[in-house]
């Protein structure tokens, strides 16, 4: 048996060498692929570094973690997607101070997030890119099972900014969307508002989820 | 002994020169291995709603979710379930059992529910899929002592597709019309109601039932415990993190499942 599964063992690997291979040329440079891999990255290594991890040092982790965060997600564009059709009837103040809102719960969300990474692997395996749009597709191996992360993307000058995460299917974006559509089916925009501020103060600080 | 390894071998042949493909170019952060995963180009294009300029529909749901006044009900039902009985128990659960000894536990339960998706995949039309439930079924009953191990997926690369019978009947063009949400059992639809009962019939737990229905209510709690616990602290945080949570919970399974019948 051991020796039936070596073969077949063999047989994937030069399977995945051949057609690696011929791929893994095709990508170069600051491709959208490689400029997320290299943010996860710097967010990963300031979450594994020793330094940063006392108790103390918690804040200024977070506050590194969060600069490379604003660097690649363009949260503007998350929040104009999530309103949606309501974005347009809204005045420049008030679309200002809706992004501002969402900004930082989704910082907090992020941060809830990937505080408790240990030894979680992510696998970058494709890029698709159609004018100034990418998508990159991602897994992340936790507890020996995958999930797919996909990066929507857009470009701005040289960057690639994301605007949608997408986790085994489920979008992000849409979700939020779904649920400020459903909000105001019943309430008005600044109820909204006031629910975000609402949510912003009992989104617990520290990751974890002490606080509900 | 030795000709039926030869038949898996033959069996594994065309499979394993057609599916490494998928897991090109990965490069990786962290130790190990290279694994399989297929891309949806979809999301390279605009959802319409999200550039439109039109103002949403002021009731959205109602078409998809009639029962929302029941459905709500029923959502806090088991929001308070899990809050007071599901999270302290499996909290004490994986205190006591090591991770590692977690997640055998739910690799022997994915090994036993083969039939499901193995069906499944026929049902579709997925014959490479259902090769490879059989396949990982050989390998991880035998290799992996009983489906507690995970070989298959370890080092031959060769992962579970979920299938279910809702996903089946999905593909064969039935629609989700209406979201219901059960007690105990969480989020669903009409279509994926009928489908939990077409796959009970492939539930070797179902048999289980039929001889002795503690211990399958036994098994099949277990089953949950062990699955929440490698996921303990999710529900928490997907609920701190959504303005509207039913909506959230609503949402995201509705997608999900779209997810899982384009796929």
């Amino acid at each position: 048996m051991k020796r039936i599964l070596t073969i077949l063992g063999i047989v994937s690997v030069v399977g995945v060498l051949a057609v690696g291979g011929n791929l893994a040329s095709a990508s170069v440079g600051q491709e959208p692929l490689e400029q997320v891999r290299v943010s996860v990255e710097k967010v990963i290594q300031l979450l594994t570094e020793p330094g940063l991890k006392a108790p103390g040092k918690r804040g200024e982790r977070r506050e590194r973690v969060l600069s490379v965060v604003r660097q690649r997600f363009d949260f503007k564009e998350m929040a104009k997607r999530s309103l949606a059709g309501q974005w347009q009837k809204r005045t420049e103040a008030e679309r200002e101070q809706f992004v501002k809102l969402f900004s930082q719960i989704l910082e907090k969300t992020y941060i809830g997030r990937v505080e408790s990474y240990s030894d979680e692997k992510v696998l970058f395996n494709k890029q698709e890119v159609k004018d100034d749009r990418a998508v990159v597709n991602t897994v992340f191996v936790k507890n020996e099972k995958e999930i797919p992360i996909i990066y929507r993307l857009q470009q701005v000058k040289d960057q690639w900014l994301v605007y949608d995460v997408v986790i085994e299917g489920v979008s992000l974006v849409m979700n939020y969307r779904t649920q400020f559509n459903q909000i105001l089916g019943k309430e008005d925009f600044p109820a909204l508002v006031k629910r975000l501020e609402e949510k912003l103060v009992s989104m617990p600080d520290d990751g974890s989820a002490s606080g509900l | 002994m030795i000709r039926n390894f030869l038949l898996i071998g033959i069996l594994f042949f065309p499979l394993l020169a057609g599916v490494p493909g998928h897991a090109e170019e990965s490069t990786e952060i962290g130790s190990g291995e290279a694994v399989v995963v297929q891309a949806s180009s979809s999301w390279l294009e605009d959802d319409p709603v999200e550039v439109s300029t039109e103002a949403p529909d002021s009731k959205p749901s109602a078409w998809i979710d009639p029962l929302e006044p029941v459905n709500r009900a029923l959502f806090t039902f088991n929001d308070r379930v899990y809050l007071w009985v599901v999270r302290p128990v499996v909290t004490t659960y994986s205190a006591i059992v090591p991770v590692k000894a977690r997640i055998c536990v739910r690799n022997a339960f994915q090994n036993l529910f083969v039939p499901i998706r193995l069906v499944n995949n026929v049902l579709q039309g997925k014959f490479v899929n259902s090769g490879v439930e059989l396949g990982r079924f050989v390998i991880n009953s035998t290799v992996g002592v009983a489906g507690l191990f995970d070989p298959a997926r370890e080092y031959l690369n060769l992962l579970p597709s979920k299938e279910d019978f809702g996903q089946t009947l999905g593909v064969y063009g039935i629609g989700d019309r209406i979201y219901l949400f059960w007690p105990f059992l969480g989020p669903s639809t009409l279509r994926d109601t009928l489908g939990l009962g077409g796959d009970y019939f492939l539930n070797p737990l179902s048999c289980l039932a039929v001889a002795d229905w503690h211990s399958a209510l036994g098994a099949k709690s277990g089953e949950e415990v062990n699955r929440n616990s490698l996921s303990l602290g999710e529900y928490e945080k997907l609920k701190a993190e959504s303005f509207d949570f039913y909506v959230a919970v609503r949402d995201g399974y509705l997608q999900l499942r779209q997810h899982e019948i384009a796929r």
